[in-house]
């Protein structure tokens, strides 16, 4: 072991070596280490084994051929030296070693004592958030945290140490006159507090909060200025995005087309923003209602409501001021004008929307009276259709694409005509129901065909009542427009029977008109044939024969004369009856009297008339004498009348013909052609013929032939 | 002997004429009748020259009765008469067994004489 002398140990020691080394090279022990015992260490609660720098060490112990020796001072430990096990066989040389470096032992303990501190605050202040910069005079910066580093934008402090503070914090606008500033803060440099923002060597915006103060010498003199400071920048960002956000808020809430109205907690209108003092309404509402701002501020919105005899408005906004979302309200808001709107509106508890903190009921809703208008036309115009559909006489229902009736999808008209209720109707399938059986598979063709697109037609069929009977319909089947999401097809009929009826007996009518005349030309060529031409063949021979005979047997010839002349006389008589026959030329000379006086005169019983002797029209005076030639044709063929009676009389527009007999009766109208071809001679006119004749006797036969114009 | 006709026509005044005619001319009328039906029976009993047969009798025409006799295999000159012209019968009278036709306003002794020549 090379060791040095306790002399030569203690000049090292004065010299300035360090003692650690001091002792080493003394006791010839080159991994000797010294320990100090702190009694409280900085940022702990106890006392704790240091090494000379200061930094913590753990309990000093010996063993590995190493031993301890505690220092002790007054009767406290105070060092620990950890040293060569060897020298143990000297305790002498150690309590000496130990007794010569005893003073500098304790000053070395200081100062291990000093860096462990130093080092503890080092630590605080590089974890600290807080930015510390300490700049000199000429504001030249001298020491910053790693916080302040960070900010300034740099990853090493000595990057930044010496700078201008200036050239790191201030943004290079502001930079001359924060220059300036500084200048005039000499040499007191008074304590302060400032915002900041600059963009720093990384080139982020940054925003700091700063505090300074003075840092003073032994003379009260400013040797240095300390800054703390916080970084604000995401603060002040928060605070921004808030202030936009009221912002949007309110643009929000002045934009929206829905009404809406701040409320103060007792119903009041609110002013919108105690900076900016307007109305708590948003424009749409302001725009609708047209009250100046200042009538609306401070008023109840109850005010505005134009009647809430059930309340609901009020219940709606005590709900919203206790914190519950109201139900909705219908209510009519009146305007300045004096005229009111309709509003669908609920009131709603809100924090704030206004830029106001306290808690707000807010009154949103919809102007809904131009739809409140439309529903009113909406059910005028429904109201005008059904009042059509149950008005027309067609026959009207709603069947689906299955045929199938809608629920009161039939006016009156059907409901009638086919003998239902109308909760028979709905759900019933139109072609089974209401179609006469053997034409119901016609009628579904037709509809299905409609639903796949063909064009709708007029067809005619045959339809049934609830009772059975039938009726002949035409009838339309039409796509109605999509309501609901279902094809709804409108069928609309019309009973056509009683047309069809007329129409069949008017064809009969003119068929058995037409046989008629035709079997009156037949008997006239018949009579012609027979009568007046057999008359004239017969002439015509035996004047051949007076020729032939005139010369040879001259009696003979006067003879035939003779008979020819009675042929010929009976021949003329009989042409005048035939026509007579055809058309009695007394009706067209005289009227429909004289003609009637020459039928009475001529017939085999007497015959009692009263008939006007005024002229009528050329058609109806024809009927008429038709009506009471064949009637007493007929009184005498068949009635065994004693006597007749006819009277000729106007009535409601149409001439009366009655033919009364005192016969036997049981005539039959619809037997035999002779009344029957009366009837539709009448029917050509549009007159009536009845046949009264009772089987107890008396037949009357009455027409009545409407006097047109 | 003088010839026999028949004379077959439904109107008694056209009847009455003609047998005048007929007899001016010198024929026997051996018979009147006024229908079809019974010519047949009549010509076959009767065997008359002459029938002056009427077209239209009220039961059948005067051709069907002329197809009677034809069949009935009696030779027998028919003259047929008509109120009508022969042009409203078309062929049917030269078709028929008839010798002629004579419109019943021209009936003379003359014609039937020629007719039958």
């Amino acid at each position: 072991m090379n060791r040095v002398s306790i002399s030569e140990l203690v000049v090292a020691l004065e010299n300035g070596a360090p003692l650690r080394d001091a002792l080493a090279s003394a006791l010839g022990d080159d991994r000797l280490a010294v320990f100090y015992w702190l009694e409280q260490r900085q940022g702990t609660s106890h006392g704790g084994w240091v090494d000379p720098h200061g930094h913590a060490a753990g309990e000093p112990s010996a063993g590995d051929g190493r031993s301890v020796k505690l220092v002790e001072s007054n009767g406290t430990r105070i060092a620990a030296i950890d040293y060569d096990a060897a020298l143990d066989g000297e305790p002498e040389l150690l309590d000496a070693v130990t007794a010569a470096v005893g003073l500098a032992l304790r000053s070395d303990r200081l100062q291990a004592e000093l860096r462990a501190e130093v080092a503890f605050w080092d630590t605080v202040t590089n974890t600290v958030p807080s930015l510390l910069v300490t700049v000199d005079t000429d504001g030249a910066i001298r020491n910053l945290n790693a916080a302040a580093v960070e900010v300034a934008g740099f990853g090493e402090k000595h990057q930044v140490v010496g700078r201008d503070y200036w050239d790191v914090f201030i943004d290079p606008s502001e930079r001359a006159e924060v220059v300036a500033r500084f200048a005039d803060l000499a040499p007191a440099f008074p304590a302060g507090e400032y915002e900041n923002v600059f963009v720093n060597a990384r080139g982020e915006r940054r925003v700091v909060f700063w505090r300074t103060a003075p840092v003073h010498d032994e003379n009260g003199d400013v040797i240095a200025i300390v800054s703390g400071g916080a970084d604000i920048t995401m603060r002040r960002k928060r605070e921004l995005e808030l202030e936009r956000e009221r912002d949007v808020q309110t643009t929000v809430f002045e934009s929206m087309p829905s009404i809406m109205v701040a409320l103060a907690r007792d119903g009041t209108i609110r002013d919108r923003d105690a900076d900016t003092p307007s109305v708590g309404a948003n424009r749409a509402f302001r725009r609708l209602v047209r009250w100046p701002d200042e009538e609306l501020v401070g008023r109840s919105f109850l005010d505005l409501v134009v009647e809430d005899d059930d309340g609901r408005a009020a219940r709606a906004i005590e709900a919203a001021a206790a914190g519950h979302t109201s139900e909705e309200v219908e209510s009519e808001l009146r305007s300045a004008d004096g005229s009111s709107r309709v509003f669908v509106w609920s009131a709603i508890p809100i924090a704030d929307v206004t830029g106001r903190m306290d808690r707000l009921v807010l009154v949103c809703g919809a102007d809904i009276t131009e739809r409140k208008r439309l529903e009113v036309e909406n059910e005028l115009e429904r109201a005008f259709l059904n009042a059509i559909a149950n008005n027309a006489p067609s026959l009207l229902c709603l069947i689906d694409a299955d045929g199938v009736m809608t629920d009161r999808g039939a006016n009156i008209a059907f409901e009638r005509t086919l003998e239902y209720d109308p909760e028979e109707i709905g759900g019933q399938v139109f072609w089974e129901t209401f179609v006469d059986p053997s034409e119901a598979d016609d009628v579904r063709t037709a509809v299905i065909g409609v639903a796949a697109g063909e064009a709708p037609a007029e067809r005619d069929n045959t339809w049934m009542t609830k009772t059975g009977k039938l009726l002949s319909m035409a009838w339309t089947c039409t796509p109605l427009p999509r309501i609901d999401e279902r094809t709804l097809f409108l069928v609309t009929a019309l009973d056509i029977t009683e047309r069809k009826r007329a129409d069949d007996e008017l064809r009969a009518s003119r068929t058995r008109l037409v046989r008629a005349e035709e079997t009156a030309r037949r008997g006239l060529e018949r009579n012609l044939h027979d009568g007046a031409q057999q008359r004239l063949v017969a002439l015509s021979v035996a004047l051949r024969l007076v020729e032939s005979r005139l010369d040879t047997d001259p009696e003979a010839a006067r003879e035939l004369l003779t008979g020819a002349q009675t042929e010929l006389a009976q021949a003329l008589g009989e042409l005048r009856e035939l026509a007579r026959g055809i058309h009695p030329a007394v009706l067209t000379d005289r009227g429909l009297r004289a003609a009637l006086e020459t039928l009475a005169a001529r017939a085999p019983f007497p015959v009692e008339l009263e008939v006007p002797s005024d002229r009528l029209s050329a058609d109806v005076e024809a009927a008429a004498y038709y009506v009471v030639a064949e009637s007493l044709t007929n009184v005498a063929r068949y009635a065994r009348a004693a006597s007749a009676r006819v009277t000729v009389g106007r009535l409601d527009g149409s001439l009366v013909v009655t033919v009364t007999d005192d016969g036997v009766g049981g005539a039959d109208p619809d037997h035999g052609t002779g009344l029957r071809g009366l009837a539709d001679r009448v029917a050509v006119l549009e007159g009536t013929l009845e046949v009264d004749s009772p089987p107890s006797g008396g037949t009357t036969i009455r027409a009545e032939l409407p006097l047109l114009g | 002997m003088s010839p026999t006709a028949l004379i077959v026509d439904d109107h008694p005044s056209f009847r009455a004429s003609a047998r005048a005619v007929l007899e001016a001319e010198g024929f026997d009328v051996v018979g009147e009748l006024e229908d079809g039906a019974s010519v047949r029976a009549a010509v076959l009993a009767l065997e008359p020259d002459v029938v002056l047969l009427d077209v239209q009798l009220p039961d059948m025409s005067g051709f069907d009765v002329c197809a009677q006799l034809e069949d009935a295999g009696r030779a027998v000159q028919v003259i047929l008469v008509s109120s009508r012209d022969l042009s409203d019968y078309g062929e049917l009278v030269e078709t028929s067994c008839a010798c002629g036709f004579v419109p019943k306003g021209e009936l003379s002794g003359d014609l039937i004489t020629a007719l039958l020549a």
